[in-house]
């Protein structure tokens, strides 16, 4: 078992909901992310794939620690970050750097280029000038800039050439893991195919590990070697890439597969799923899938179902196993 | 733009050509001369004023007192707005006057900006209680009569150029702090501020060098549009009495002491007034430009 | 040339430039394509292609004043719209030719009822009023399946999801019953399921209304899903065209090539992709040959020196391409 790895046990995280002009009080709550876990290798990569409402994105800042979970666990490499306060979790922050979907948001308009890629270096007080200044020109070089233009501005560059001065900002740190939401989504066709070779070249080159946010199943299934299904807060299945791909195996998984349009006109895909996704402020009761699941049971009104593993290393939960 | 001729591109580029000029001329955003005229007239006086004047501001000569201007009958060329009762030449009062308005108004925009601001970016960027508190200081503040305030820090502190300083500066703040707090929420939402988290920035941090940079473009043209508020302010305070007092320049404070002779020198209410109008205008045609200049491109961007 | 072979809209040469201060932007280039009665098109590019300046010039919706059609034509039943006065594109909008955008949260106004946004397409173009017009606003919902229609009629967007906001949307397109309805990047913001759901619906509501669909998108699996013809859109200009079937089978200009090697595709696994070098060319000044010589790995001298030529390979299959023409050189 390697002992280095990412491991979620229980993670939750709940949002209360309040009420009242004056005198507000909890009258409910949304779960977000209701009670999830899984593990990553190291030098893996981990997809998670989710509609709207599914927690993903919450699951994504409760391991950046910009959120507090409600409970629950996160283990990087044997320590507990949800217990870590002050200097620890300040140093502890060099091991996990982010990615974001919006390249024209995340870098700061006012900044040059080299003090953003520079950023997380400077807050961390590592390094001299010096030293930061030619960090910054290997980063550029690493993934594919010019780094004569390291004095000039994120509105002088295209989408892509953004989001690759994002990943070069989040290796400044020489972090294990990065985590990328969404990473290609705002990206033309032909640039999201550059930036994932890139990614994954750098991934090889540096042995990361990635945990990779995206609705997208087919751009999932190129890049990772696990993955983990989300619906309405709950994690419903997690497999290895290929076990999940080849034997789908809750009813969500196999819909969404189902769905997924297709570059292929003999392929033309029925829709399977009726109904909408529903609020997270209003869960259905007993398994959140039950009213929209084609093979719903009467059981799976009532309690919701436990994750079992269906063969190795690979988890599902759902009354039908 | 035919239906059934085929133009061919050589027909076209004329045709091109004069719809960019059409366009050009409508869509540039066009040069406020008249206000960098203005503005820049006045920065000139404030600058090289004390050089530029025929007098010193409190030289009096009670032989040519109360003097028309130049171009009418009696004036003199030596006074070419006229004198007031005490000899005095206008001309020369209005052009170090305008190093008073302006010490004034930097004076007045440093105190509340910086409590604007600070309390906007405060109040916009940790939100929650902050941002409660604060908005109910800025509701309770502006709830509050102007002119009583003002009276009473002038009962404190006496009537001085000091004193319009701190009236304004106190009553002011609360336009910048709402301003700045809905710009600065709006500028925390950018992922790049998350990541500036993720990174480990702290608060004071990511308020500083990371949001301030980005409302730099919304307080120069607060800045600027304001000043021609606080010109006129300052002059109003002085023309109740409640500002500097004799015998400065004050433009606010010509007027007030002209005002009782203005049946017979009316020069010594209107050329003041006139100066006062023009740099208004001036920096009102200014910052109107700069809003139109600056908050476009950084949209696109 | 119409009502014979039953093309609906035929367009000849489409130029539309936008005059900034930096330059003139030749964001639409001379385009030239048809679509006739019950066909779903696929209007396919990348971002700066020019494809929804295409359709925002068929609508007579360019932005002004930096925008501007200045040449070609757009046929629509033998009328040139390019000629029409504004009242009576007024006219011919929401009524005879129909648009859905891509935010459907943002599309609808939040602060007045669906009854009353349904209700507008028929109001304004004197369809119905009193007591019938709720009816119809009632039959629009019905259609496009938003369950419960007489209770969700006085509802509110806000209290639509994005996917029942999509489907108002394609009501009100074609509560007129269009002869063309242009479908700009349509699911893009919607969940994948929801997509699929879409996808079907705007299926089903062609077939009852044999209106034509002209659909722009840059995501080739929505296109090989729906439609029936492609059209490949680069730098301007249409590139490529060609039957869907023909299109991903036999793919043939080296930009469509790369659009389709580029994207991974479910349960096709590629240790890398093949992503295509370099960007689009600036449209300011695009260079004199073929747009996309910089970028491709098939370049020959004359695809340096001058626009290649339409090429016809098989039926209704063409691409403009200097690697096609056999007799030129």
């Amino acid at each position: 078992m390697n002992q280095e790895n990412i491991t979620v046990r229980h993670l939750t995280k709940y949002y209360p909901v309040t009420a009242g002009v004056i005198f507000s009080k909890t009258v409910g709550q949304v779960k977000a992310v209701d009670d999830i876990s899984f593990s990553i290798p190291k030098g893996g990569t981990f997809g998670l794939v989710g509609e709207s409402g599914s927690g993903k994105s919450t699951t994504a800042n409760l391991m950046l620690g910009l959120e507090q979970p409600t409970a629950g666990e996160i283990i990087f490499s044997g320590k507990d970050i949800s217990q870590l306060k002050g200097k620890a979790f300040f140093e502890f922050r060099r091991n996990i750097q982010a990615v974001f979907q919006d390249p024209f948001r995340s870098l700061n308009p006012r900044k040059k280029v080299k003090q953003i890629i520079a950023e997380p270096m400077i807050v961390q007080k590592i390094g001299t000038r010096a030293e930061r200044l030619k960090r910054v020109a290997e980063l550029m070089d690493l993934v594919g800039l010019n780094a004569d233009r390291a004095d000039q501005y994120p509105h002088e560059f295209s989408g892509g050439q953004r989001q690759r001065i994002a990943i070069a900002r989040a290796l400044s740190l020489s972090p294990e893991t990065i985590i990328l939401d969404e990473p290609v989504s705002a990206l033309d066709v032909s640039i999201q195919a550059q930036i994932l070779n890139l990614l994954i070249d750098i991934q090889k080159n540096l042995n990361l590990t990635y945990m990779i946010i995206s609705h997208d199943l087919a751009v999932v299934e190129h890049v990772s070697s696990h993955v983990g299904v989300m619906y309405l807060g709950k994690l419903v299945e997690f497999a290895t890439r290929d076990k999940l791909y080849s034997n789908p195996s809750h009813p969500y998984t196999q819909a969404l597969m189902a769905s997924v349009p297709v570059a292929d006109p003999e392929m033309i895909r029925e829709s399977v799923l009726e109904g909408e996704v529903p609020s997270p402020m209003n869960p259905p009761p007993g398994c959140t899938f039950n009213p929209r699941c084609p093979e719903c049971k009467p059981e799976c009104r009532e309690k919701p179902p436990f994750g079992k593993e269906i063969s190795p290393d690979h988890w599902v939960s759902c009354h039908l196993y | 733009m035919s239906g059934s001729e085929k133009l061919s591109i050589s027909q076209t580029l004329p045709d091109i050509e004069q719809e960019q000029k059409n366009v050009q001329a409508l869509t540039r955003g066009r040069l406020p001369i008249l206000g960098l005229l203005f503005v820049g007239i006045f920065l000139f006086l404030v600058a090289f004023g004390y050089w530029v004047a025929p007098y010193e501001f409190d030289e009096w000569d009670l032989i040519d007192a109360t003097l028309p201007p130049a171009w009418m009958e009696g004036g003199s060329s030596k006074h070419l707005l006229g004198t007031d009762i005490l000899g005095r030449d206008v001309l020369s009062r209005i052009i170090h006057g305008s190093r008073f308005s302006l010490a004034i108004a930097v004076g007045c925009i440093a105190v509340y900006s910086t409590i604007g601001v600070t309390l906007g970016l405060l109040a916009g960027f940790l939100g929650g209680r902050t941002d409660m508190i604060v908005m109910r200081l800025c509701d309770l503040w502006m709830g509050m009569p102007a002119i009583i305030l003002a009276i009473l820090i002038v009962s404190i502190l006496g009537p001085s150029a000091t004193t319009i300083i701190v009236i304004v500066g106190v009553t002011g703040w609360p336009a910048y702090t709402r301003i700045v707090r809905g710009e600065c929420m709006s500028i925390s939402q950018n992922d790049y501020i998350k990541l500036a988290r993720v990174a480990g920035c702290r608060n004071l941090r990511i308020m500083f060098s990371h949001i301030l940079p980005n409302l730099a473009n919304t307080i120069i043209i607060m800045v600027t549009l304001n000043i021609g508020q606080i010109i006129i302010l300052t002059a109003t305070l002085s023309f109740l009495g409640l500002g500097t007092q004799p015998p400065s320049p004050d433009w606010g404070l010509m007027m007030n002491e002209g005002r009782q002779y203005i049946n017979y020198a009316w020069w010594l209410v209107v050329f003041p007034g006139v100066a006062i109008m023009m740099a208004v205008l001036g920096f009102n045609l200014v910052g109107d430009w700069l809003r139109e200049v600056l908050d476009p491109k950084q949209r696109q961007r | 040339m119409n009502a014979v072979n039953d093309t609906i809209i035929k367009i000849n040469d489409l130029k539309t430039y936008f005059f900034t201060k930096r330059g003139v932007v030749k964001a639409v280039d001379g385009i030239s394509f048809s679509i006739k009665k019950g066909e779903i098109v696929g209007l396919v590019g990348e971002s700066g292609s020019g494809k929804s300046i295409t359709s925002l010039s068929i609508m007579g919706l360019v932005p002004q004043p930096a925008g501007k059609t200045i040449a070609g034509e757009i046929l629509f039943n033998n009328e040139d719209l390019l000629q029409k006065s504004k009242e009576e594109m007024r006219q011919i909008r929401g009524d005879r030719i129909s648009m859905i955008l891509q935010d459907p949260m943002v599309a609808l106004n939040q602060i007045l009822s669906v009854e009353y946004q349904i209700g507008e397409m028929f109001r304004h173009h004197k369809k119905a009023d009193g007591r019938s017009l709720r009816e119809k606003c009632i039959d629009v919902l019905r259609k496009v399946k938003v369950p419960s229609p007489e209770m969700r009629i006085k509802d509110y967007p806000f209290q639509f999801s994005g996917g029942m906001c999509q489907r108002t949307i394609i009501g009100m397109g074609i509560a007129n019953k269009p002869e063309l309805l242009i479908a700009d990047e349509p699911t893009t913001a919607l969940d994948v399921t929801i997509q699929a759901q879409i996808l079907q619906l705007m299926k089903q509501v062609q077939e009852e209304t044999e209106a034509a669909i002209l659909m722009i998108t840059h995501d080739l699996a929505t296109v090989a899903q729906i439609c029936t013809r492609v059209l490949v859109m680069y730098a301007g200009r249409i590139i490529e065209k060609a039957p869907v079937k023909a299109f991903y089978k036999n793919p043939s200009h080296p930009y469509s090539v790369g659009l389709i090697n580029s994207v991974p595709v479910l349960g096709r696994k590629a240790d890398r992709l093949y992503a295509i070098e370099g960007q689009p060319p600036n449209l300011m000044d695009p260079p004199p040959g073929c747009r996309f010589a910089a970028r491709c790995d098939k370049v020959k001298d004359v695809c340096l020196k001058s626009y290649p030529p339409e090429i016809t390979l098989e039926e209704n299959h063409t691409v403009s391409c200097w690697h096609y023409a056999t007799d030129t050189e």
